[in-house]
């Protein structure tokens, strides 16, 4: 019999996985179904795989290791899987089983037959990338993964390339994410030079201020992917472009991958943490997660709503690593270790109430043609399994018990809470702060997920295609409907999960049972349900709301989520900064006789309007004036500038020496 | 024999002269005049070295000398020359970013900034002031060649500028670091070479840089519709 060990079972998986990528490589003008219905279950499989291996790792805590160095000698092939990592790929693997099973129907209303092979091809590479780059060890293989993960996201955010709103989507994603990796290379530089080695080891003493450079590197590269606020802007760009099984995949997992990144770091690589990176991250993930939530409110386009909301819940992550970090300083590590295990369940639970949400958006998406939830409206009687997984999602992602979401959020709520075992004031003070603002975020949120729910799934259709809705097919139900049991399992049994992971990593938690609670209203209300299905003889009455005495009643008269919406824009127009423009124009100078007017209500974009747009501006200008300098196609310019630049140098050897 | 103080002043001397023949190349019109300037540098090159060569009696600089005064005081004037002839241009009056008389002052200024910047660093060296100072010089002089060839619009004289920058580089090498003989030897093919393109490719067009590159422009075109379609 052939001892087959847990790391040949890894790459066994991760090998289906690249064949599954290859086989719609091989096949890729095959019109048939049946191509992607292979590589997608072989995807599938080796999930599964990956799941049970990335779940005995997190249960028993042994690592694994094994390196490719015979394969690709001198590049840094090595692997190291333990605890947090096997949680990360946990959640990628489970997430993009899901996503797996979503995709078999997903593409069917696109025709183009290369595309869609192409596509499949590149999420298994996405999948398989961002798998290993978890799994590094070295920073070269880190790097090679992660490039990887960025090149295929930017090729399947570019699906429908054809659209002028996907190729800006695109090429804003690409320009972000080479921006972070050149902020990673920075600090890896660093690091190699501070240690001498790329591995991704515990760094030996470096002096205090080359680790701040390192960290504030790393903070911006992994920032600017994972979505912090000021560095978010591609994300509510690339995800309404990218198709929604994309969008679940990049929101639920890409971004996470960057966490992991930041939690590696910190707590395994750095020598040592400084108690302003905590409070730096602290209120780096406090903004994140308000301005977020304030954003999505406004937001009326369903995917850039979800999109934003990546953003608040990334903050949310943010404020437990800064905890983490914070407590740590202090030397209170039971604190500590509460905060980032509330970070990293929150991380999981977003990934799969996002993907869930992400789904089952693209699922009434492809069913309206549509993404504006203003012409939505009346699905629930159309796509009624769809609408349950979604308000699933969006019941989670509100943080309300017993879903998981909430239960994250309670952990991160108790350790802030436990702010007045630190003895600095200052502190203190931002710590209340940021739980202030914390629970304003968690109650915009659910505001914000009445307003999704009941403007897609409630009252009447707004539209033609709404009107004729269908519901989902089987693999748009399935998929998500995986994700929303584990929503609801990892909420309803959260106590027990922890009481049994507790001991295993010697902390306990604080968390209140949720079963009896949940298993007493669910008897409840089952027992209500047969009650009034026994006693109710009368059949269904069909009538109409009453509608003020009008006859007949239409869509225009339902409650839209502008005006939903209005009075919190309202509050915090502060933020909003909405301006009116009214603008008139004469046919003559006395301005007697009207020609044209132009009345807008726009809000600010703060961080286009001042922070990205002038930089692009600056780096357009040198590069226009760059360009008008080499423009003249002779010799004698570049003379010139040699020259001058030669001389320059020459007066710098003078002052320096 | 000859007073170690006589030849340090005809070093000086000969310096001296040098830097007015390139302050010459800088701010002379007439292309002939042009020609004769560079004749004399180079003969006050092959001057320094035979002076170098009574002080130090390195069989090298001799070699030097003939090289010099073969190739660059009589075969390039004698091609360019030839050249000249064919275009038949007469004057190069034309200057870009900087007019003869801004030119002089900017060399004289970095005559000064290279004797501040680099007299320090070559004083390591075991060698006396004035092969600091004829090296000083030959550096500038590789400057002032460099004006001459962003300065000057015709071809022909933009070559001066050339030469003069390889003169440049001779001076210092005589001066300070003894180039291999090989190496100027072929440094001085390679001079030759260029002379020799320079004047094969002088044929052909009308002599400006500028017509050169006329078929170069289309390319421009393309960035130009971009721009319109922008």
């Amino acid at each position: 019999m052939i001892n087959i060990t847990l790391d040949m079972l890894f790459i066994l998986a991760t090998f289906l996985l690249l064949l599954a990528a290859l086989y719609t490589l091989l096949f890729l003008t095959k019109k048939s179904k049946i191509v992607r219905g292979v590589s997608l279950s072989v995807a599938l499989l080796a999930n599964a795989i990956l799941i049970l291996i990335s779940s005995s790792i997190v249960y028993s805590g042994t690592a694994l290791e094994f390196n490719f160095n015979q394969i690709f000698p001198m590049m840094g092939m090595d692997f190291l899987i333990d605890r947090l990592a096997a949680f990360f790929i946990l959640a990628v693997s489970i997430i993009a089983a899901a996503v797996t099973v979503y995709s078999f129907h997903y593409l069917d209303h696109y025709p183009q037959t290369r595309r869609k092979n192409i596509h499949i091809f590149l999420m298994n590479l996405f999948v398989l990338s961002m798998v290993y780059v978890v799994a590094s060890r070295n920073m070269i293989s880190f790097l090679i993964f992660w490039e990887l993960m960025s090149v295929s996201s930017f090729f399947l955010v570019c699906f429908e390339f054809e659209k002028a709103e996907t190729r800006k989507a695109g090429l804003f994603y690409f320009i972000m994410t080479q921006l972070s990796t050149v902020f990673l290379i920075c600090a890896f530089v660093i690091l190699y030079n501070e240690t001498g080695s790329f591995e991704l080891a515990r760094a030996s003493e470096m002096s205090s201020g080359l680790l701040s450079m390192a960290f504030i590197s790393l903070f911006i590269g992994f920032g600017i992917k994972a979505g912090i606020i000021p560095f978010h802007k591609w994300l509510p760009y690339a995800h309404p472009a990218a198709p929604s099984n994309i969008s679940a995949l990049m929101s639920g997992l890409m971004i996470k991958v960057a966490l992991y990144g930041l939690i590696r770091f910190l707590l395994y690589i750095f020598p040592a943490t400084y108690l302003w990176w905590g409070i730096l991250i602290l209120i780096a993930g406090t903004v994140s997660a308000f301005l977020g939530v304030i954003y999505a409110l406004k937001e009326h386009d369903l995917k850039r709503l979800l999109a934003y909301h990546s953003i608040e819940n990334v903050g949310i992550i943010l404020m437990g690593i800064g905890m983490c970090v914070i407590f740590t300083s202090y030397g209170l590590t039971a604190l500590a270790m509460i905060s980032l295990v509330a970070a990293l369940f929150h991380t999981l639970n977003h990934g799969l109430f996002k993907s869930l949400l992400f789904l089952t958006a693209g699922s009434v998406i492809s069913e309206t043609r549509t993404r504006n939830i203003e012409e939505m409206g009346g699905l629930v009687k159309r796509m009624p399994k769809t609408a349950v997984l979604f308000f699933i999602g969006a019941v989670s992602i509100s943080a309300l018990p017993p879903f998981n979401g909430f239960v994250s959020e309670f952990l991160l709520f108790h350790s802030l809470f436990q702010s007045s075992l630190i003895p600095d004031p200052i502190v203190q003070l931002i710590m209340l702060v940021c739980l202030t603002v914390l629970a304003l975020t968690s109650a915009l949120a659910a505001a914000c997920f009445v307003k999704a729910f009941g403007t897609v799934f409630l009252a009447a259709p707004r539209s033609e295609h709404a009107a004729q809705a269908k519901e989902a097919s089987w693999s748009m139900v399935a998929g998500p409907s995986l994700l929303a049991a584990l929503c609801i399992g990892l909420g309803v049994f959260s106590f027990q999960i922890f009481s049994w992971i507790g001991p295993r990593i010697g902390y306990s938690f604080p968390l209140p049972d949720m079963l009896p609670a949940v298993s007493v209203g669910a008897v409840l209300l089952l027992m209500i349900v047969i009650g009034f299905r026994l006693t109710d003889s009368r059949k269904p009455r069909v009538s109409e709301t009453w509608g003020c005495g009008i006859n007949s009643q239409n869509s225009k008269m339902e409650y839209t989520a502008s005006g939903f919406s209005q009075p919190i824009i309202n509050i915090f127009s502060f933020i909003y900064q909405p301006q009116k423009i009214n603008k008139r124009y004469f046919m003559d100078i006395q301005e007697t006789v009207f020609r044209e007017g132009k009345v807008e209500i726009r809000m600010v974009r703060f961080f286009e309007d001042y922070v990205y747009l002038p930089i692009a501006r600056t780096v357009q200008r040198i590069s226009r004036w760059l360009y008008s300098q080499q423009n003249e196609v002779t010799l004698d310019p570049f003379i010139f500038y040699e020259f001058l630049a030669i001389l320059g140098l020459i007066l710098l050897v003078g002052v320096i020496v | 024999m000859i007073s170690d103080s006589l030849l340090e002043g005809a070093l000086k001397a000969l310096l001296v002269l040098i830097v007015i023949s390139a302050l010459l190349l800088l701010t002379r019109k007439n292309v002939l005049s042009l020609f004769r300037s560079y004749a004399l540098q180079s003969l006050l090159l092959a001057f320094i070295a035979v002076v170098l060569y009574v002080q130090e009696r390195k069989i090298e600089l001799l070699f030097t000398v003939v090289l010099t005064v073969i190739s660059k005081v009589i075969l390039i004037p004698f091609f360019l020359g030839r050249v000249q002839q064919k275009i038949s241009i007469k004057r190069d009056a034309e200057f870009r970013y900087i007019k003869p008389v801004a030119a002089v002052i900017l060399s004289t200024a970095i005559i000064v900034i290279i004797y501040a910047v680099f007299a320090p660093l070559l004083r390591i060296l075991p060698v006396t002031e004035i092969f600091i100072l004829g090296s000083v010089i030959g550096i500038s002089m590789t400057f002032m060649g460099l004006i001459v060839c962003y300065s000057r619009k015709r071809v022909i004289t933009k070559v001066i500028g050339y030469l003069t920058m390889e003169n440049g580089v001779v001076l210092f090498g005589i001066f300070l670091i003894e180039l291999p003989f090989l190496i100027e030897m072929f440094v001085i093919m390679d001079i030759l070479m260029v002379v020799m393109i320079t004047a094969i490719m002088s044929f052909g067009m009308n002599a400006s840089v500028e017509e050169f590159h006329v078929h170069l422009k289309s390319l421009r075109q393309w960035f130009k519709e971009e721009d319109a379609s922008k």
